[in-house]
């Protein structure tokens, strides 16, 4: 078990070898840790959020004729909510450097997802690589009260999340692409978004400056 | 197997015709910080459609307004099933209390009845939500005010109640003090035909 490192390098999560610890152990100490976050967070009513939401995905699908362009919106959106959730979500959290990306996962599901959404969406599926998971929500709280009509035929109602997933990923320096694979609102059992770690972005440094 | 079991009944419910689903409680919770992230961005968005401050206000009492006409049905089901508010102070309070506690966990701060008018009313609120994380560009300042989401959600509730009104998001007068003012005054203006219905 490593401590915790300096902010800087919270940053930036490699992907090295699992730690020792064992995977319910560690799953454990997460959803113990994402409880306490939450616990420790001022709330508010899951209905006024995802009404709010739901006003929001409404105006945009009257506003942009072509429903992909929605699905582009709603992920640039939620890109944008990633950026800053980063922030709040390591500042609150004080989870350390992670020792692989099935870890990463965990974090994401039983920590991050619990201390915003107060969820736990379930990981699994994994691919050989351990690179690809999806998370399975199965009560989904920007869902609530919706029903798509059928001219919303394609639209990605939470493709927000994915963008939030995108977005907080690449501030720690992982280059991901998240999709929604299944949709509760198409008819599908549960929401699921899948995952993939493309590659780790390597900390940039200046083309123009030289070793003096 | 818990798990497997409440996974069914919720399949089974989604199944169900969505208006046939039994209706929830109401308890569930999300962190403040979730929706401040969403509204942030909602503002974000607002901004890039509209022209001017003005714009982007009636763009926030807009989708406030969606939000409130959907729920009153469902706050007024849940809490008062057996009695319908048919006078303004009525739903005035219905509206400070019960729609207020269910959203935000707690009142606003008071209601008070114009003394200059008497289809105007005024709601008080110290540090609104919207407000709590969206910090106005100068160039705003004094001429946007985000807590314009709620009075849409007031004039949301107030339409879906049958009692017309127009509602706005203002901030009071500074006291000499200097210190910034976070209070919000809601100022309902509700249409004459509302108060004719009050006289008979």
């Amino acid at each position: 078990w490593r401590a915790p490192a300096s902010k800087q390098s919270e940053r930036s999560a490699r992907g090295r070898p699992a730690s020792a610890a064992a995977p319910s152990t560690m799953q454990n100490r997460y959803t113990r840790l994402g409880e306490t976050c939450y616990g420790k967070l001022d709330k508010i009513s899951a209905e006024l959020f995802t009404l709010t939401y739901g006003a929001l995905v409404a105006d945009l699908v009257r506003n942009y004729k072509d429903v992909d362009e929605v699905n582009g919106k709603l992920e640039q959106m939620g890109y944008n909510i990633g950026l800053r959730l980063i922030d709040e979500f390591l500042a609150k959290s004080g989870v350390p450097r992670c020792g692989s990306f099935r870890e990463s996962a965990e974090i994401i599901s039983r920590v991050g997802f619990k201390m915003f959404l107060n969820v736990t969406p379930e990981v699994g599926n994994w691919n050989e690589q351990g690179t690809s998971c999806t998370f399975a929500l199965e009560d989904n709280p920007l869902e609530d009260f919706v029903e798509l009509p059928s001219s919303a035929k394609g639209l990605k109602y939470c493709n927000l999340l994915c963008g939030v997933l995108r977005g907080a990923l690449e501030s720690v320096h992982l280059a991901v692409e998240s999709e929604i694979v299944s949709d509760a609102l198409m008819g599908d059992a549960r929401t699921e978004i899948r995952l993939t770690l493309k590659h780790i972005i390597e900390d940039q440094t200046n083309e123009d400056y030289h070793d003096e | 197997a818990e798990q497997r079991e409440s996974r069914s009944s919720r399949s089974a419910l989604r199944e169900m015709d969505i208006v046939a689903r039994p209706l929830s409680q109401g308890q569930r919770q999300v962190s403040r910080s979730a929706f401040s992230l969403l509204f942030a961005e909602l503002f974000q968005y607002c901004q890039q459609r509209v022209q001017d401050a003005n714009g982007l206000e009636e763009k926030l009492k807009e989708l406030g307004h969606s939000v409130g006409w959907r729920t009153l049905n469902l706050l007024v089901a849940r809490n008062r099933p057996r009695k319908r508010d048919t006078s303004v102070v009525g739903i005035l309070q219905f509206i400070t209390t019960v729609c207020w506690r269910t959203f935000f966990g707690r009142e606003t701060n008071s209601l008070q009845r114009s003394t200059q008018s008497e289809c105007e009313y005024f709601i008080y609120e110290n540090d609104p939500v919207p407000n709590l994380y969206i910090s106005v560009p100068r160039e705003l300042e004094g001429r946007l005010n985000c807590a314009s989401f709620n009075a849409g959600l007031i004039r949301g509730w107030l339409d879906a109640a049958q009692f017309p009104a127009t509602v706005r998001a203002v901030v009071p007068p500074s006291d000499k003090s200097g210190a910034r003012n976070t209070t919000t005054v809601y100022v309902v203006r509700f249409e004459p035909s509302v108060l004719e219905r009050e006289r008979k």
